[in-house]
């Protein structure tokens, strides 16, 4: 075996004994045992590679938020960025509009900090700030963590990711996900809300936070209401917390009204979206019957009736006779909704969709998990039934 | 299942016409590695968290335009990169210090080791952490790609859009530096001997 220098040995370390053929590892072996200064750059190596892979995993749920929230992003948005005039107006904005002390402090500040980011191709960017003159839109929009908008005479900060929109006429900040900070200016005056899935804050001048499971005042006071206007907690002080998991459940049912519907869809809407587009389905309305499920999946906020949406799909693409597809989606649907009789159901179909389509190996794969995860489920007669038509009886 | 290196073209089809089933199929299989390689380049779990999503947003606009030259990991992975580099390049984040990879006590831990074990091998992630984000952000990127992810150079090249030379280059001087950092700080030095270890 040829010797090898320092120089050589480095660039092997680099490369970690996965990277190396066996002559190479060879080599670097015989230069360590005689080098002291490599062995030494080997072990602090090691040393990095542990610290930088040191990381705790997600979970599989957490994944599939985030693939979740990218593909509502990502499908929603234009694939535009931001037009071009956003700075100037921006600047604009800034000059022309007179702000409070503090906010205006804060929005010059992020407004400079916005402005020396250097142009990029269109990356999912949003701004720090949306001055008074450019008010928040009325569909959603997603903020990083730490990013801050002002919104009428109220500053919102995302303390982590949201997602927020913005009713002007009813003075409502909508929060769809995420956690959000808000300071109100008291010297105005005026009300303002923030509406989550299952309650409203409504405020008179002070600083809170809210998610969709706790609002914690930091200072001032907060009324908390249903959506539909019922008055949960009449006054919720500066260091209180109150979590809507802690209410009694009935207090947090919706009931019909005006507001429900500014909320977004509702289990019922969307059990009657669900029942047409199985209709279309029926009648041999594919595409009909897809946008209707792809619509639900926008808004769904019941995991049964996203779960039923996703089935759905899956059969549309079964019935458009893409079996990857359909697959892949009723896997989608165990995967997510395992603990759901849908996901069952999905598991299930995986297996059954292959074997109608002749693809025996596959399809004895998706049965067999079946079997093995339900043994005594719903479908588990049906399920050894098949394998036994692919592989001979069971016994 | 599919081999998520070679996936279906039919998929990848789909995808391109955003198609919701098929985006999330491939998002799901590539997922756990994009978010392994995000998290090791800005070593902070709640940014590496809001940059996956950033770059699956920027796949789901870009994917017309993708022509399959590379895989799709390798594709997905030089958005990444784009996406780290313009996070990284705000002047108030070259500064930050990444700290919340570092498992922290609260997390389970090995029951048999010593508390003041676990405290010093929290300190040491953390000023290891500390040195690789005082490297150069390119330099970064090929040295966490190479020597942590263990990706071979071609595949570097690929995804950070420079040639094998280049990369290469910026290897070795990432190494250069990392390792005359690390053996300049006291609290490395003082670490270092573990119990073991040849």
């Amino acid at each position: 075996m040829k010797p090898i220098g320092c120089g050589r040995a480095g660039a092997l370390l680099a490369a970690r004994e996965a990277g190396l053929s066996a002559s190479e590892r060879g080599a670097l072996h015989a230069h360590l045992q005689t080098c002291g200064d490599c062995r030494e750059q080997a072990r602090l190596l090691d040393e990095i590679v542990l610290a930088v892979g040191a990381m705790p995993s997600r979970t599989p749920a957490a994944r599939e938020r985030t693939i979740e929230r990218a593909l509502r992003q990502g499908l929603a948005q234009a694939p535009e960025p931001l037009p071009p005039s956003w700075k100037s107006r921006s600047a604009l904005a800034l000059g022309g509009v007179v702000l409070g002390g503090a906010l205006a402090v804060t929005a010059a500040f992020l407004i400079v900090g916005g402005s020396e980011r250097s142009p990029q191709p269109p990356v999912a960017a949003q701004p720090s700030v949306l001055p008074q003159a450019t008010p928040l839109a009325a569909e959603p929009r997603d903020l990083s963590a730490g990013a801050e908008v002002a919104v009428a005479h109220a500053r919102v900060r995302a303390v982590r990711r949201a997602s927020i929109s913005w009713n002007e006429k009813a003075a409502t900040v909508k929060l769809d996900s995420g956690a959000i900070e808000l300071d109100v200016d008291p010297a105005l005056q005026r009300g303002f809300r923030v509406a989550t899935d299952t309650f409203v804050v409504e405020v008179l001048g002070t600083r809170f936070l809210v998610d969709a499971s706790h609002v914690e005042v930091s200072r001032g006071a907060v009324r908390v209401l249903a959506p539909d206007g019922r008055v949960l907690v009449a006054r919720l002080q500066m260091g209180e917390t109150w979590s809507p998991l802690e209410a009694a459940p009935a207090a947090l049912e919706p009931a019909p009204g005006p507001e429900r519907r500014a909320l977004g869809p509702q289990p019922a809407d969307v059990a009657e979206q669900l029942a047409r587009a199985r209709r279309d389905l029926a009648n041999r309305q594919v595409a009909r019957a897809e946008k209707e499920a792809s619509s639900i999946l926008a808004g769904a906020r019941d995991r049964r009736q996203e779960a039923e949406a996703r089935t759905l799909l899956a059969e549309c693409a079964q019935a458009r006779g893409k079996i990857d597809r359909a697959v892949a989606a009723y896997v989608g649907v165990t995967e997510r909704f395992g603990d759901l009789p849908a996901g069952e159901t999905a598991l299930f179909a995986a297996g059954r969709t292959l074997a109608d389509a002749g693809r025996r190996g596959s399809a004895a794969h998706w049965l067999h998990r079946y079997l093995d995860r339900y043994p005594s489920g719903r479908f588990t007669v049906e399920a050894k039934e098949r394998l036994a038509g692919i592989e001979g009886p069971r016994p | 299942m599919q081999d998520p290196a070679t996936p279906d073209p039919a998929l990848i089809q789909a995808c391109r016409k955003k198609d919701r089933i098929a985006l999330e199929t491939v998002f799901r299989a590539h997922l756990p590695t994009l978010e392994r390689f995000v998290a090791h380049l800005v070593g902070s779990r709640a940014d590496s968290e809001d940059l996956v999503q950033d770059t699956l947003v920027t796949a789901i606009a870009a994917f017309p335009g993708f022509r399959g030259d590379a895989s799709v990991g390798s594709w997905l992975n030089g958005i990444a990169v784009n996406v780290v580099r313009r996070h990284l390049r705000q002047p108030a984040l070259r500064r930050s210090v990444p700290l919340d990879l570092v498992p922290a006590p609260a997390e389970p831990v090995d029951p048999a080791a010593p508390p003041d074990g676990v405290a010093d091998s929290r300190r040491r992630v953390e000023r290891i952490h500390a040195h690789l984000s005082a490297i150069g952000l390119e330099r970064r990127i090929a040295f966490i790609l190479h020597v942590v992810e263990g990706r071979p150079i071609a595949e570097i090249a690929q995804i950070v859009g420079a040639s094998s030379v280049a990369v290469k280059s910026r290897i070795f001087w990432a190494r250069r530096a990392l390792m005359a950092r690390v053996r300049r700080d006291p609290a490395l030095r003082e670490l270092a001997p573990q119990e073991g270890r040849s």
